[in-house]
């Protein structure tokens, strides 16, 4: 909702004034490198992966700086532990069957420091249909097929959600296809929920991943969207910045546990 | 602080005491045109030295002198003088009108009541500005609409939000801390079109009354600055229409008397036709569209008796955008207050005001079962009563008190069957807020005036309704329910206010000024631009009220026979409990928003030349203000001071009129001040195969400097009986230049492993013909 209305702002300011756009140099202070920590806990997959890496000044062209000498270690709520070993580029990996409603720590020692986090994996919510409808063009979108998810939000509890598409194959990830969501104002109901701002065709086919996830998980990429849609006039967010982490340290990045559904359609 | 009071203390007492028999002459002073009231018209005794009073903004003065034989002299700026003999035995009503000479109706130079115009010199506090919109209607516009708001931003202090932005910083203070005041209802958003154009249509304006410093008691509720504008009253004298054609909007006025010298009326109304352009295109997304303002104002007057008078001014405004039953914007301020003067004895006036004032907005899309919108609403009752003493011809007493109710509904849902939302009623919020205030206007010897004044203001956060706790780092601790009218939180303020002017000669003199203000209404913008969506929010449990200490002192120095007016101001301000983000923080539909806030202090000073050339076939004025404005929050920067958006260290503006002839007159702007505060990316990482730009501190960067020059010419056609017309041909940014509305950072298209910044500008140059009409 707040990306159509950022969308709309943006119409009617190019609507009434011509505006222009052009390419300038900006001179950017090189800055200290951040680490990066970006801790995935997958009930479908039934994998942890890590991947942890250096920023690089902005401008630049360089090659990702890729820590390699990390020492991970899962642990569940009972206290079992297990290591995560190193693979390459940076990306760790270890494949188990995490439990539901069980509280995940995570700890990574890189150099003597030590980086902490925490997630829990929620239980699942099975996605029911996906369905689509013709729309008429807008100002903002071509005509064509919008398509909506369908589950029923558990009324019990505070959900979270992400929904993540894959179209003909190809997984969309832009920062305008970032879409998360709380169940604050429709909870307990049989959701519809619409791809925001994805307009299909006929013969097109949209795979659709419903992640369910925790306040944390959430809290990330709700500020990584603003982040990502927030430049410029219409920013979605008051004052840029970065995602809202979860880990203890001086480290960007998240933990978070997930449970998933998919579905696939075929736009008629 | 003790000692201010203890000033103030001392200066009302001495007031009280050693008192002669006198009597009091008063009246109303009009304009023999149309009967409007006259306002800021000075009143001389010949025979006294420093001996004065001045009309308030509804033509009525009031002087008190020992019996005797004087000669009143009434002078205004653009008026014949008039002197009166009076015998003094008892107390009088004299009520009188002034004209406007001949010359002036024949367009020709003004050269009225040139002996002693230095009333900026002897009169008012650092930091006041009167503007009136006869003087800046010659001046380029955007788009062919007078904006008197447009004008103020260019004075020393002030800095505009930017471009197609309708708000204002002053002195270093925020966007939400500035009271803007229509016929005493206070707007919330001043802005049409997204900012674009003020709501104030200047055929329907008399003039405003501007305070950056120095803002008397009588004024509270905002911490930076008071925009008080008046509406015109309407011709006592006979019926009179006038309006313009413009390319953007056309503007129609209807005015005239209700009884002959004893009421009038004013009704105005504006419109834009874009969508009316837009029909006529063959893109079904083009001629779909609804894009559109109006706004009416409506002002009415009527003297019940010689010492009653009553007073209804009404606005109503709105805009609305919208594509068929896709998607929809609309928003609007209505505004009225009714008024009463009454004179209860010649040295004792009182003004009740009851005003109403709502501002609501709502966007949404689809219709009926897919309907999903969001409503959100401000709205005031405001009960008012001042009072105007004249104690003796050295002290002007006012005192008075407000009580304010507000109510903020944020984020009602509106929800049809098939979007699987709740519709949902926010809990509106509910506050009061009370003041109190006594100042006086102290002539003390011959050369040194004070005013001084105390205002006490309090602020109740009431139920019904519902109190959260947060911890430190914003997660919700606990709820508790509250019932109605139960108070929930209390909050009060004192606010000394003092200024002082010393004249030095006829020439020059020194002025300062002392205030401190509290706010208890704040705005937060979720965007770098204002936009309708932009969420008021009251102070509460979690938000405390804003305050702000600012001290100012000014020199004055008029030339050439008061040709030239000069100042030289500086000022130091003091904010504490500003408020901003945590980072990420979303305004939208957020009911524990309060957890996303931040508190911390500000600090801003600077320097203002000003210059302005009040006469002869070029007028204008000429401002630069060299200024700071920081910041500091624990959770910014490291808890380091940073600048704030608008610390612009440099601002420049010159505007201008050249008279040819009588009917041909060429006028000028031109503004240039520093890019504004900005934060820009430093690093960049991925999550997930997306690049996220990495920032490393708040405002570190700035934006290119913004220049412009606008140029008009108005010709005036031959008056035919009565019926008068003219042209204006404004072109916005003459030469061009490309100033950064925004600057964002994006991956290259072609190719995405190269960053890039991209600067979007809204405007090269706007060509605007208007005609403006009157009979």
């Amino acid at each position: 909702m707040k990306k159509v209305l950022s969308l709309s702002m943006v119409f009617i300011t190019s609507l009434v004034f011509i505006a222009c756009e052009k390419v300038i140099e900006v001179d950017l202070e090189d800055q200290e490198s951040k680490l990066i920590i970006e801790a995935k806990l997958s009930k479908l997959d039934q994998r942890i992966t890590v991947d942890i890496s250096m920023t690089t000044p902005y401008f630049a062209e360089a090659e990702t700086e890729y820590i390699s000498n990390a020492q991970i270690t899962l642990t569940d709520q009972n206290g079992l532990a297990q290591l995560i070993p190193y693979t390459q580029n940076g990306h760790y990996e270890l494949s188990f069957d995490p439990s539901i409603n069980m509280t995940y720590s995570i700890s990574v020692l890189i150099d003597g420091k030590l980086y902490e986090a925490t997630s829990i994996m929620p239980g699942s919510v099975p996605l029911n249909n996906l369905e689509s409808e013709f729309q008429a063009a807008t100002p903002a979108t071509d005509e064509g097929y919008g398509v909506f998810a369908r589950f029923n939000d558990p009324a019990d509890q505070e959900n979270y959600y992400r929904i993540i598409h894959h179209l003909n194959g190809a997984i969309q990830n832009d920062g305008s296809d970032l879409q998360v969501i709380t169940d604050g104002i429709g909870n307990g109901n049989y959701l519809k929920l619409p791809l925001f701002q994805q307009v299909f065709n006929s013969g097109d086919r949209v795979f659709v991943e419903l992640v369910h996830f925790d306040e944390a998980s959430y809290e990330y990429f709700n500020s990584l969207g603003d982040i990502l849609g927030g430049q410029g006039p219409t920013a979605g967010t008051a004052a840029p910045g970065n995602p809202v982490t979860n880990w203890n340290g001086d480290a960007g990045g998240y933990f978070s546990a997930y449970t998933s559904d998919t579905l696939s359609l075929i736009i008629p | 602080m003790k000692a201010i009071f203890a000033i103030l203390f001392i200066c009302f007492c001495s007031t009280v005491f050693g008192q002669d028999e006198k009597y009091a002459i008063s009246g109303f002073v009009r304009d023999s045109s149309n009967g409007e009231d006259l306002y800021g018209i000075t009143v001389r005794v010949a025979e006294l030295e420093n001996v004065g009073a001045r009309t308030d903004p509804y033509g009525y003065y009031v002087l008190k002198l020992r019996p005797g034989t004087y000669t009143l002299q009434f002078r205004g700026i653009g008026f014949e003088d008039k002197e009166v003999k009076i015998d003094l035995t008892s107390d009088v009503q004299l009520d009188l009108e002034l004209a406007v000479p001949s010359e002036i109706q024949n367009l020709s130079e003004v050269k009225v009541s040139a002996k002693k115009e230095n009333e900026n010199i002897t009169s008012g506090t650092p930091g006041e500005i009167k503007l009136e919109i006869e003087d800046i209607k010659k001046l380029p516009t955007f788009g062919g609409e007078v904006d008197i708001v447009e004008v103020a931003k260019r004075q020393p202090g002030f800095k505009t939000a930017g471009e197609g932005n309708a708000g204002y910083y002053v002195r270093g203070g925020g966007l939400d801390q500035n009271l803007v005041l229509l016929d005493e209802a206070p707007i919330y958003n001043p802005s049409h079109l997204l900012g674009f154009f003020s709501v104030f249509n200047g055929d329907a304006v008399k003039g405003a009354t501007i305070y950056k410093g120095g803002i008397p008691a009588e004024y509270g509720g905002r911490t930076a600055s008071v925009m008080d504008i008046r509406m015109k009253d309407g011709n006592a004298k006979r019926f009179g229409v006038s309006g313009g054609l413009g390319l953007i909007a056309s503007r129609l006025t209807l005015e005239g008397p209700i009884v002959k010298d004893k009421g009038s009326f004013m009704l105005s109304g504006r419109r834009t036709y874009a969508d009316l352009l837009l029909k006529l295109s063959d893109d079904p997304s083009l001629n779909s569209t609804q894009l559109y303002f109006y706004d009416v104002n409506l002002k009415a007057n009527y003297r019940l008796s010689p010492k009653d008078k009553i007073y209804l001014s009404g606005y109503i405004g709105r805009d609305r955008f919208g594509f068929q039953d896709a998607f929809g914007l609309n928003w609007g301020n209505l505004l009225g207050t009714l008024r009463w003067t009454h004179v209860f004895k010649q040295n004792l006036i009182m003004q009740t005001s009851l005003i109403y004032s709502d501002y609501d907005f709502e966007f949404g899309f689809g219709t009926d079962d897919d309907e999903l919108s969001v409503q959100s609403v401000i709205r005031d009752i405001n009960f008012k009563q001042g009072f105007a003493l004249t104690i003796n011809e050295k002290n002007k007493l006012k005192f008075g008190y407000n009580v304010i109710h507000h109510t903020i509904e944020s984020g009602n849902i509106r929800a049809g069957s098939n979007t699987g939302i709740n519709p949902y009623e926010a809990d509106p919020d509910y506050g009061i807020e009370g003041a109190l205030y006594v100042q006086n206007d102290h002539q003390i010897s011959k050369r040194f005036k004070l005013n001084y004044g105390l205002r006490l203001s309090t602020f109740n956060q009431v139920g019904a309704g519902t109190a959260y706790e947060f911890d430190e780092s914003g997660a919700l601790l606990s709820t508790q329910e509250y019932g109605d009218w139960e108070n929930i939180q209390f909050y009060y303020g004192l606010e000394p206010r003092l200024s002082a002017n010393f004249v030095i000669d006829s020439v020059s003199s020194v002025k300062f000024g002392y205030n401190r203000n509290y706010q208890y209404t704040h705005l937060l913008s979720n965007a770098t631009t204002s936009t309708p969506t932009d969420v008021w929010i009251m102070s509460s449990n979690n938000v405390k009220p804003q305050i702000a200490d600012q001290l100012s002192l000014g020199y004055y120095r008029n030339f050439s026979d008061n040709m030239y007016e000069t100042s030289v101001e500086i000022y130091y301000k003091d904010m504490q409990n500003v408020i901003d983000y945590r980072t990420g923080a979303s305004t939208f539909l957020n009911e524990e928003l309060e957890g996303d806030l931040i508190y911390g202090d500000g600090e801003s000073y600077g320097i203002e030349f000003f210059v302005r050339k009040r006469k002869g076939k070029l007028t204008g004025f000429a401002g630069y203000t060299l200024s700071r404005s920081l910041r500091q929050f624990d959770e910014i920067n490291g808890g380091e001071k940073f600048s704030a958006r608008q610390d612009r260290i440099h601002d420049f503006s010159i505007s201008a009129m050249y008279d040819i002839t009588d009917r041909l007159s060429v006028s000028a702007n031109f503004v240039y001040y520093t890019g504004d505060a900005v934060t820009f990316p430093t690093g960049k990482y991925e999550v997930e195969g997306m690049q996220v730009p990495h920032y490393s501190e708040r405002n570190g960067y700035r934006m290119p400097d913004y220049h412009r020059l606008d140029l008009a010419l108005t010709w005036q056609n031959k008056k035919k009986k009565r019926f008068e017309s003219s042209w204006n041909f404004s072109v916005y940014n003459v030469y061009g230049r490309e100033n950064a509305y925004s600057i964002s950072f994006e991956q290259n298209e072609d190719n995405p492993a190269i960053n890039e910044a991209v600067q979007l500008s809204l405007f090269k140059w706007v060509p605007t013909i208007t005609y403006n009409f009157k009979f």
